[in-house]
C-alpha cells in the first residue's frame, strides 16, 4: 500500500517537470501560414485539369468519431490523403493506391474535441456525469450505447455543460494549423473546414460542411450551439466575407432530412423569396449528392422513368432508424423546383453544383467496393456488424443479420473539379463556378459544355474552343429562338475500375407551369446506337460473376463522347441539363464481404451496382422579355 | 557516460530509490513529513500559477492544504480506493509512459539521427519517375500505318486518336502511371527505351506507342532539408523501441496466469 503512495508521489513530481517542458517545446502550436505563390505551378493548364478530393472527413476531434474509436488526428488525415498510412482502430492499415489532390478535414464544430477531453481523466470535462465510462469504451455495442447517450444529452437544455471553450479553441487551432502545414501548392490542396451539424426537432438532417478559401480562419466556427437555423449560418458567413474570410457551405445527406433540406418554406415556415434565394446561393453554390450514407441525386418514387434511380438509397433520418420522407430530400427534385420558382417568381434558391465526398469518421477517405474499410470506426469494421454476413446466432425474432442501418450505406463518394492548377485559390474558384462533378468512388472524369455551334467531337483543340464558344458544367446559357444549343458530353473511365457502359443526359424543364424530367442515353459502349424512340442504348451484356466478382473484360468503353442535341428542345422553357455516366456493373461491397466470408450475398440487398459520375448542371433560360 | 543515457539504467536507478523510500515509509506508518522538498515544490507551483514567490503566510496555507490532501490521500490508499479503478490505472500507466519518453529525450542525438536516417533512407526517397510521350489508338490494325508515318517523320502529335489522355507526361511515378493507365500498363515500363517509340503497349484505354523521354532515378532527400521530420521520426521510433524493451523486461519479472 505504502509503496503505491510513494510511487504516485514521485511519478507525479516527475510528470510535472515533464509537462512543463513539453509546453515549451511543442512546435505544433505555432500557427504556420502559407502564402499562395503568385506564379503558376508546373501543371497549370488553361484548358483545366481534373482534380479529385474529399471535402467531408472527420477525425478524433468529432464527438462521434472519438466514441467510434478513431484516434486519427487532422495531421494524420491530411497525411493519409497524400499517400500516408493510418491504422484503423480495428487494427488494420489503411492506405490509398492513388493519393488524392485535395482534402478538407470537416469535424463537427459542436463539442469539437469535447469527447476526447471527457475521456482524459485529467480534465474538468471528465468529471461530468455523462463522461462516465467514456475513458473505458469497449466493444461496438458499448460504443453505440455511449454515442446514443451523448446525442440524447446534447439535445437537452443542459448540453452547454459539455462545452469547454479552451478545449474547443485548441482543437480548432490544431485543425487550422494542420491544413496550413499540409497545403502544398501545385501538389496537394489542404482546405480549412468544419461541419455545421444542425438538425430539426425530429432528427431532420440539416448538416452542412463549411469550406474556407484561404489560410486564415475565424476565431471559432459557427456551430449549432450558436443556432440550429442554417439561415443564421449564412448571415455569419456573409459577415465573415465582409471581413475577407471567404467560405462556402455544402449541404449533405438531404436524403436523411425528412423533407427539410429543400422544402419550399424557410426555417421559420415563411414562403421563399428572392432575398432567401440570393443569400442561399451566395453561400451554398454546391451540394454533396453522394457519400457513404447514401446517394441523394434522386429516388425511384420521384423519378419513376429513370431506371437507374434506385442507387444506394439510404431511407433513414441520420443516426436513427426513423424513415425519412422522400419529397424535399433529393437534389434532382430541388433543382426542378428551382427552375419552376425561377419561371413563376424570378428567383432560384436551388441552383446547385454537384460534388461527392465520403463523410468518413476514420480520418481516411473510405475505400471502394472491393476495399471497404467502414465509416464509423469500431462500429462497422466487421462484415457481421454492417449486416453483410449473418450473425453467429440469429436474433430473437429469427432475423439472420445484425439490426443496423449500415447495410444501406455505400462504399465511397468523391469530389471532382476542373481547375487550372492544384492550389487553394484555383480549386476553390472551381467550387464557386460549380465546375465540379461527383462520383460514387471511381476517378471517372467528365467534361460537359453547352453552346451554339460547338466544334465536331474529333476536333483537335476541342476543349479550348468549347471554353471560348460555350459554357462548362455549372454555367448558364441564354436560349436563342433561332438556334438550338449543342452539348459536348464526354467521359473517361477510371483505369482501375470497370469500363463505361452508357453516357446520359438528365434534363428537367418547366412545361405548362410544371417541371418534368427526362433521361436520355446519348452514347453507348462498344459503338452501340441509341434507340431514337426510347432514347436507350442496347444492353451491352456486361456480366458479374457472383462466385468471385470477376467482370466481363470484353464489353464496355474506355471513353464515351458525343455532341448532343435535345430532340424536345423548346427555347421558351426554363431548363437544366446534367450528365451522368454509368460503369458496367461490379460487385457491391456487401457482396465482396459475403464472398470473402464464404457465404451467399444477402438477398434483400443489391448484389451489384453500377458506379457512376454526375456533372453539375448547365441552366438554360429564355431571353428576358 | 553512455551508460547514463540508457533509459533502462535510469529505470533501475529510479526503482532502487523508490524501494528504499518505500521501505523507509513502511517503517513510519502514520507519519507525514513536511520537509524542504515539499515546501520548495509548493512554492514553485505557486510561482507558476501566480508569477510571485509565496509569502510565508501563503506558504503556511499551502502547507496546511497539502497536509490535508496528503492525509486524505494516504487514507484513500490505505482503504484501497485506487484498486480496480480504471481512471487511476490508466493515469498511472500514462505517467509511466511519459517517464519513459522523458528519459529518452535527454542528450545530444545528432549522431543517432544520422544513423536512423541512413537505415531508413527509403522513407526519405522519391521513387523512380518517367517522362514519356504516347500515341493512343484503339484499332490494332493501324499499327503498321502508324509506324510507317513515324519513320517518314510525320508529327507524332497528329497521330493519336482523341482522348482525355495527355500526349506527354512529365516525371510520373509508377503509382501515378497506374492511376492514369491502369495496372497492366505499368508492367511494360521497364521495356521502354529512351528516344525510341516502343509498342504497342496495352492499357485500360486501348493501345499505345510510347517514347521514353527521360528516366529520373530514385533520389534521396538530403538530411539537411528534412532534419526536423527525421528527428521526429527518430524520436517516435526510439519511444516505441524503449517502451517495448521496458515492457519485455518487466514482463520477465511477472508470472502471467491465464485462467
Amino acid at each position: 500500500m505504502m509503496r503505491s503512495a510513494v510511487m504516485v508521489a514521485v511519478l507525479s513530481f516527475c510528470l510535472q517537470a515533464c509537462s512543463e517542458k513539453e509546453d515549451v517545446g511543442d512546435g505544433k502550436k505555432l500557427a504556420d501560414t502559407v502564402v499562395e505563390p503568385q506564379v503558376s505551378t508546373p501543371d497549370f493548364n488553361a484548358g483545366r485539369n481534373a482534380y479529385f478530393g474529399d471535402l467531408h472527413v472527420h477525425t478524433m476531434y468529432s464527438f462521434d468519431a472519438f466514441i467510434f474509436g478513431t484516434t486519427a488526428s487532422p495531421d494524420d488525415a491530411y497525411g493519409f490523403a497524400k499517400g500516408g498510412v493510418v491504422t484503423h482502430p480495428g487494427g488494420f492499415d489503411m492506405q490509398l493506391d492513388v493519393p488524392l489532390d485535395f482534402y478538407a478535414v470537416t469535424d463537427h464544430a459542436f463539442y469539437l474535441g469535447s469527447l476526447r477531453a471527457m475521456a482524459d481523466p485529467s480534465t474538468d470535462l471528465s468529471k461530468h456525469e455523462i463522461a462516465e465510462g467514456m475513458s473505458e469504451l469497449s466493444d461496438a455495442a458499448n460504443r453505440y450505447g455511449h454515442f446514443q447517450k451523448v446525442i440524447a444529452f446534447l439535445r437537452t437544455e443542459r448540453s452547454s455543460e459539455l462545452l469547454d471553450q479552451q478545449v474547443y479553441k485548441e482543437a480548432w487551432d490544431d485543425i487550422v494549423a494542420a491544413a496550413n502545414r499540409h497545403n502544398d501548392p501545385g501538389k496537394f490542396t489542404a482546405l480549412i473546414g468544419y461541419e455545421y451539424t444542425a438538425s430539426g426537432d425530429q432528427m431532420e438532417n440539416l448538416h452542412r460542411n463549411v469550406i474556407f478559401r484561404g489560410d486564415t480562419a475565424p476565431e471559432l466556427p459557427f456551430s449549432r450551439i450558436d443556432s440550429s437555423n442554417p439561415e443564421r449560418l449564412w448571415e455569419w458567413m456573409d459577415e465573415q466575407r465582409e471581413k475577407g474570410l471567404e467560405a462556402l457551405a455544402i449541404p449533405h445527406n438531404s436524403n436523411g432530412s425528412n423533407g427539410e433540406m429543400f422544402k419550399l418554406l424557410d426555417f421559420t415556415g415563411n414562403r421563399l423569396n428572392s432575398a432567401y434565394a440570393d443569400q442561399r446561393m451566395r453561400n451554398e453554390p454546391l451540394v454533396e449528392i453522394t457519400q457513404v450514407k447514401g446517394t441523394s441525386d434522386t429516388h425511384p418514387a420521384l423519378s419513376p422513368t429513370d431506371e437507374w434511380a434506385d442507387f444506394e438509397i439510404m431511407p433513414y433520418r441520420i443516426a436513427t432508424k426513423l424513415d425519412s420522407t422522400v419529397p424535399g430530400s433529393y437534389v434532382r427534385e430541388a433543382l426542378m423546383n428551382g427552375i419552376e420558382l425561377m419561371q413563376k417568381k424570378g428567383f432560384n434558391p436551388f441552383k446547385f453544383g454537384a460534388i461527392g465526398s465520403s463523410d468518413t469518421h476514420n480520418g481516411t477517405y473510405a475505400g471502394d467496393e472491393d476495399n471497404y474499410w467502414s465509416k464509423v470506426g469500431l462500429l462497422d469494421d466487421e462484415p457481421v456488424e454492417r449486416g453483410s454476413i449473418p450473425l453467429p446466432e440469429p436474433r430473437k425474432g429469427g432475423e439472420l443479420y445484425a439490426d443496423s442501418y449500415y447495410r444501406t450505406w455505400s462504399a465511397a463518394g468523391l469530389a471532382g473539379v476542373w481547375a487550372d492548377e492544384n492550389t487553394r485559390g484555383s480549386i476553390y474558384d472551381a467550387f464557386r463556378r460549380k465546375e465540379t462533378f461527383a462520383t460514387s468512388g471511381p476517378r471517372i472524369r467528365v467534361r460537359f459544355f453547352a453552346g451554339y455551334g460547338l466544334p465536331k467531337i474529333e476536333t483537335k483543340d476541342l476543349i479550348s474552343r468549347a471554353y471560348s464558344i460555350g459554357v462548362p458544367m455549372g454555367g448558364d446559357l441564354i436560349a436563342d429562338k433561332d438556334r438550338e444549343p449543342e452539348f459536348l458530353v464526354w467521359a473517361s473511365r477510371d483505369a482501375n475500375s470497370a469500363p463505361l457502359q452508357r453516357l446520359q443526359i438528365i434534363k428537367a424543364s418547366v412545361r405548362d407551369g410544371k417541371s418534368v424530367e427526362h433521361v436520355f442515353d446519348v452514347a453507348c459502349s462498344g459503338g452501340g446506337e441509341v434507340d431514337k424512340a426510347t432514347h436507350r442504348c442496347p444492353d451491352n451484356g456486361a456480366k458479374v460473376n457472383l462466385e468471385d466478382c470477376t467482370i466481363s473484360d470484353d464489353v464496355g468503353s474506355a471513353e464515351l463522347r458525343t455532341i448532343w442535341r435535345d430532340p424536345d428542345y423548346d427555347p421558351s422553357e426554363h431548363a437544366l441539363y446534367y450528365m451522368r455516366v454509368l460503369e458496367n456493373p461490379i460487385c457491391r461491397w456487401s457482396t465482396w464481404d459475403a464472398i470473402r466470408s464464404g457465404v451467399s450475398p444477402r438477398e434483400d440487398l443489391h448484389a451489384t451496382i453500377q458506379e457512376r459520375a454526375w456533372s453539375s448542371p448547365i441552366w438554360i433560360s429564355p431571353p428576358e422579355q | 557516460m553512455k551508460l547514463l543515457r540508457e533509459p533502462l539504467v535510469w529505470f533501475f536507478a529510479v526503482g532502487i530509490v523508490l524501494f528504499a523510500t518505500d521501505d523507509y515509509f513502511s517503517r513510519q506508518p502514520g507519519r507525514v513529513v513536511v520537509d524542504e522538498g515539499v515546501r520548495s515544490r509548493l512554492d514553485k507551483l505557486w510561482q507558476v500559477q501566480t508569477g510571485n514567490s509565496a509569502t510565508p503566510k501563503e506558504l503556511e496555507s499551502l502547507v496546511q492544504n497539502w497536509i490535508r490532501e496528503e492525509v486524505f490521500y494516504r487514507e484513500a490508499l490505505r482503504m484501497g480506493l485506487d484498486r480496480d479503478d480504471s481512471i487511476v490505472r490508466r493515469r498511472l500507466v500514462q505517467k509511466l509512459g511519459f517517464l519513459i519518453e522523458e528519459v529518452e529525450e535527454e542528450g545530444d542525438q545528432a549522431q543517432a539521427v544520422q544513423e536512423y536516417y541512413q537505415v531508413n533512407t527509403a522513407d526519405y526517397s522519391l521513387p523512380v519517375r518517367y517522362s514519356f510521350s504516347q500515341i493512343f489508338f484503339t484499332d490494332g490494325s493501324r499499327l503498321v500505318e502508324l509506324q510507317t508515318k513515324l519513320e517518314q517523320g510525320d508529327d507524332w502529335r497528329g497521330l493519336s486518336e482523341t482522348s482525355m489522355l495527355n500526349s506527354s507526361y512529365a516525371s510520373r511515378s509508377e503509382k501515378e502511371i497506374t492511376a492514369i493507365f491502369g495496372r497492366p500498363f505499368v508492367g511494360y515500363l521497364h521495356s521502354l527505351v529512351q528516344g525510341k517509340w516502343v509498342g504497342p503497349i496495352k492499357s485500360s484505354f486501348g493501345l499505345h506507342l510510347v517514347r521514353l523521354e527521360r528516366l529520373i532515378p530514385t533520389e534521396t532527400t538530403p538530411l539537411a532539408y528534412i532534419e526536423k521530420r527525421v528527428y521526429a521520426d527518430y524520436l517516435q521510433h526510439r519511444r516505441e523501441v524503449v517502451t517495448e524493451a521496458f515492457y519485455q523486461d518487466l514482463l520477465g519479472s511477472y508470472e502471467i496466469v491465464l485462467e
